[in-house]
């Protein structure tokens, strides 16, 4: 998006930004660890026993003594009713002790800022790198195949060409299947198992075809076509990068109901197409160098080529991307949870935070901070960015 | 021209696709804005249900969905008959269950005409609930927790008991028919009108739909031109002053001011901005939100009063990151084009400064500024999302948030069509700029690769 290549001429120390990138990833991964309403460690006064209470939000309070305190004593779901209705950092609070001071203040239902800016990371970080990584493997396979193969370096007898084409649409209608029901039907089976089963099997038999296949086109000497992988595969990215994204966005997370993996899925749906052209210009290059040659000579399987030989030589282009990505994903996010569309209501993100602002104008505390925020995580992976790019120039 | 020809025929199949993928992910989405309009406890059975067909009717819900349609065996290809989502939802699954559709159909025939004849309302209620079980096992629980209406009611369980008592064939499900179902189907009539420019009407009040997104567009419009006119205004001098002089004190302002503004986030200076200088608290410069009412008696000079002071931070916000991109595009490669050898042969035969950067340098310095235009388009149409909705700007952007929450989808489809087509067309136009720009460009070879 064009909203993100801006930040990138904002300069900043390329290992300012390093460690800023490290630290709000800590921080995002860390999240139950530094604020929590539970004691990290404590003495179970029943059971005699030490206990960590972290992610057991049902536990009764008196039933221990804390050992181990947390940084910030209040969750991400935690609502404190005295200091509700959005009470500043510099502000009188009806707290216990300093301990429970609100550092940042709180927001309208009283849930603490510092804490949600913490799961705020949380959710960021986690949206952007896993739509980023699931961009990564689409794109990568899509690009590096389209670029590797070409238009004539794949060729295939008519036999094959149909052979696949209908295993796919067998696969397709199969995950039509089972997609909608399975879950209700089958109950007590895991669902990731089918998909398991079903993908293992469709590999054995499409394994069992490919050697019949080659056997039978060796047999009998079919004739074999070339297939313009590249060709298709450019057209698809152009359309891609024709649709109007943000449209799309917009219109699936407000269309569909809110969730965490829903954004990651359209985010990532939304970003392969970029890091396919990328990579694929990259291979185009690479590909015709000299060792890649030697290894064609040594008898290496394509795969083998692709994976172990072209693909750590241009990663450094694909990190440019995947670093430009990531900072464009978080502000997606940003953007979309300020609208109020894209995750689930009980989800801090920094987004909603900052439109809490819109309710109460007096409460400057909800503007500034996750503002802060993410403009400078925004700027510190752009940064990023542009240094692997100045490498990959050097 | 043969390149450009072919990127016009490109159009045809992209935006074909983009119009099947809009339509079938809004028919895929929960939610019909219809159904509010379906539930009425008040009216008679038989004349609600007569509403709801006319209404299906007129907003040819009641077609097939697609010119073909894919379905397994055991369910059947006229569910899209079914007006209410939960009786279609439960009644396939039923079939799911049982492998067959033509009992669940007798089953679904037996309760329509029981609730047709019956007066009482208690009754009704009951036998509607009937067609919202999604197992057998519930629904003949449900028959045998209310025997005593059942009981009476012969077609109704005897079909039940019919499809309790099938030996089920679950491998009906795995089986799929393609039926065609021609020309008079959702799809094809949304298609044809919108080629012939009928929009279709909304959901919500009826209006057509050109009408509102008209409406819409004249706000978007005209503050995106403004925007982008006031972004050159202000970016192309400063560029120009700080290219010529380069390092002096304001330059080095301008730098730093446009560079750091050029780093906020769009969402986050407009909420800073409506905070600080709309609110009583702080420091009310401006009105908070809308586009100002203007009195019918209000002289030409009230009303452009109204207009700029409602409409100058929506503009600002809107245009600030563009006029950092420019100066910063600008000025670069103004300073690039210094350092060639033309700008220095011109210099040294004596033009003056001042036309050596207008006259030459600049137009060498066209290119980056094209790639914005080519953006022009789809801003054009999508707003900014974040600026109308900051501050309740009645334009494209805002009609479109409001549409999806509203699930208006005639209006959905009208505004993500133009969209995609320009958004197509702002890429062309960009290309065309590039070749004119730089006729040394070839980019149907640049594509490419």
């Amino acid at each position: 998006m064009k909203e993100t290549e801006r930040y990138r001429y904002f300069s900043v120390q390329p290992k300012m930004a390093f460690y800023f990138v490290l630290f709000i990833t800590v921080v995002g991964l860390m999240a139950p660890f530094i604020a929590n309403d539970n004691p990290l460690i404590a003495y179970d006064n029943n059971n005699h026993n030490v206990i960590l209470p972290i992610f057991n939000h049902h536990i009764n309070q008196e039933d221990f003594t804390p050992i181990l305190k947390p940084l910030i004593p209040y969750g991400e779901h935690n609502i404190d009713l005295r200091n509700a209705n959005a009470v500043g950092p510099f502000e009188q609070q009806n707290i216990k002790s300093s301990y429970y001071r609100h550092w940042l203040g709180t927001d309208e239902l009283g849930r603490d800022v510092l804490s949600q800016l913490i799961y705020g990371c949380k959710t960021a970080i986690f949206t952007a790198l896993l739509s980023m990584l699931f961009a990564a493997i689409i794109g990568l396979s899509i690009g590096g195949v389209s670029a590797y193969f070409g238009d004539n370096k794949l060729r295939a007898s008519i036999l094959r060409i149909c052979c696949t084409s209908l295993l796919l649409l067998s696969l397709l209608s199969t995950i039509a299947v089972v997609m909608p029901w399975g879950i209700k039907t089958v109950g007590t089976i895991k669902m990731w198992l089918i998909g398991l089963v079903i993908l293992v099997s469709f590999i054995a038999i499409s394994f069992v075809l490919h050697l019949v296949i080659s056997y039978i086109e060796k047999s009998f000497k079919l004739k074999k076509y070339p297939l313009a992988i590249d060709l298709f595969i450019g057209r698809l990215i152009e359309i891609f990068e024709s649709l109007p994204l943000f449209f799309i966005i917009i219109a699936i997370s407000a269309l569909f109901k809110p969730s965490f993996l829903g954004l990651v899925f359209i985010i990532s749906f939304s970003s392969w197409p970029r890091i396919a052209k990328y990579f694929r210009a990259e291979v185009f290059v690479v590909k015709d160098l000299a060792y890649i040659e030697s290894g064609h000579a040594l008898g290496f399987s394509n795969f083998r080529i692709l994976v172990k030989h072209i693909l750590p030589n241009a990663i450094s282009s694909v990190l440019v991307v995947l670093s430009f990505g990531v900072a464009s994903a978080i502000l997606i996010e940003a953007t979309l949870s300020f609208l109020g569309f894209g995750l689930s209501a009980d989800q801090a993100s920094w987004g909603k935070l900052l439109a809490g602002a819109r309710i109460d104008y007096k409460a400057w505390w909800l503007a500034i901070f996750p503002g802060l925020a993410i403009f400078f995580t925004v700027m510190s992976f752009n940064q990023l960015g542009d240094k692997f790019g100045r490498l990959k120039k050097s | 021209m043969i390149y450009f020809l072919k990127r016009i025929l490109f159009f045809v199949p992209s935006l074909l696709l983009i119009s099947i993928v809009v339509f079938f992910l809004t028919k895929m989405s929960p939610g019909s804005p219809l159904s509010d309009q379906f539930s009425s406890e008040e009216l008679d059975y038989k004349q609600e249900q007569e509403n709801i067909k006319a209404l299906r009717k007129a907003y040819k819900l009641d077609l097939p969905l697609f010119y073909c349609s894919l379905y397994r065996a055991s369910s059947s290809d006229t569910l899209y008959k079914i007006a209410d989502l939960n009786v279609k939802k439960s009644l396939t699954s039923l079939a799911y269950e049982i492998g067959y559709w033509e009992p669940i159909n007798n089953f679904y025939a037996a309760v329509k005409t029981e609730l047709f004849r019956t007066k009482s309302p208690s009754e009704r209620r009951i036998l509607v609930k009937l067609l919202n079980f999604e197992t057998i096992k519930q629904l003949t629980d449900f028959t045998f927790e209310y025997n005593h209406i059942f009981s009476e009611l012969d077609n109704i369980t005897s079909s039940i008991t019919l499809i309790s008592n099938i030996k089920k064939s679950n491998f009906r499900n795995y089986f799929f028919k393609v039926n065609w179902n021609g020309f008079n189907n959702q799809y094809h009539h949304w298609i044809a009108n919108f080629i012939k420019g009928d929009f279709g009407h909304s959901y919500v009040d009826r209006q057509s739909v050109s009408n509102k997104i008209t409406k819409a567009l004249k706000w978007t419009v005209s503050l995106s031109l403004i925007s982008i006119l006031l972004a050159y205004l202000i970016a192309v001098p400063t560029a120009i002053y700080s290219a010529a002089n380069e390092g002096s004190f304001l330059d080095r302002l301008f730098s730093t001011v446009f560079f750091g503004l050029y780093a906020i986030p769009s969402f986050w200076l407009g909420s800073l901005c409506i905070i600080f200088l709309t609110s009583e608290t702080y420091l009310p410069l401006f009105p908070t939100y809308g586009v100002g009412e203007v009195p019918t008696t209000a002289s030409t000079f009230e009303i452009i009063y109204i207009r700029i002071s409602h409409l100058f931070l929506p503009v600002f916000i809107w245009t600030y990151g563009a006029f950092a991109f420019i100066y910063r595009q600008l000025r670069a490669s103004l300073l690039n084009q210094m350092q060639t050898d033309y700008y220095l042969a011109a210099s040294a035969k004596g033009l003056s400064k001042r036309s050596l950067l207008l006259k030459h340098a600049l137009r060498n310095s066209l290119l980056p500024m094209i790639t914005l235009f080519g953006s022009l388009f789809p801003a054009l149409i999508s707003g900014s999302f974040v600026v109308e909705y900051l501050f309740s700007i009645p334009g494209m952007g805002k009609l479109t948030i409001d549409s999806f929450l509203s699930r208006d989808y005639p209006i959905i489809y009208g505004i993500l069509l133009l969209a995609a087509a320009l958004t197509l067309f702002g890429n062309l136009v960009a290309d065309i700029l590039y070749q004119w720009a730089d006729p040394r460009l070839n980019i149907s070879e640049k594509s490419n690769n």
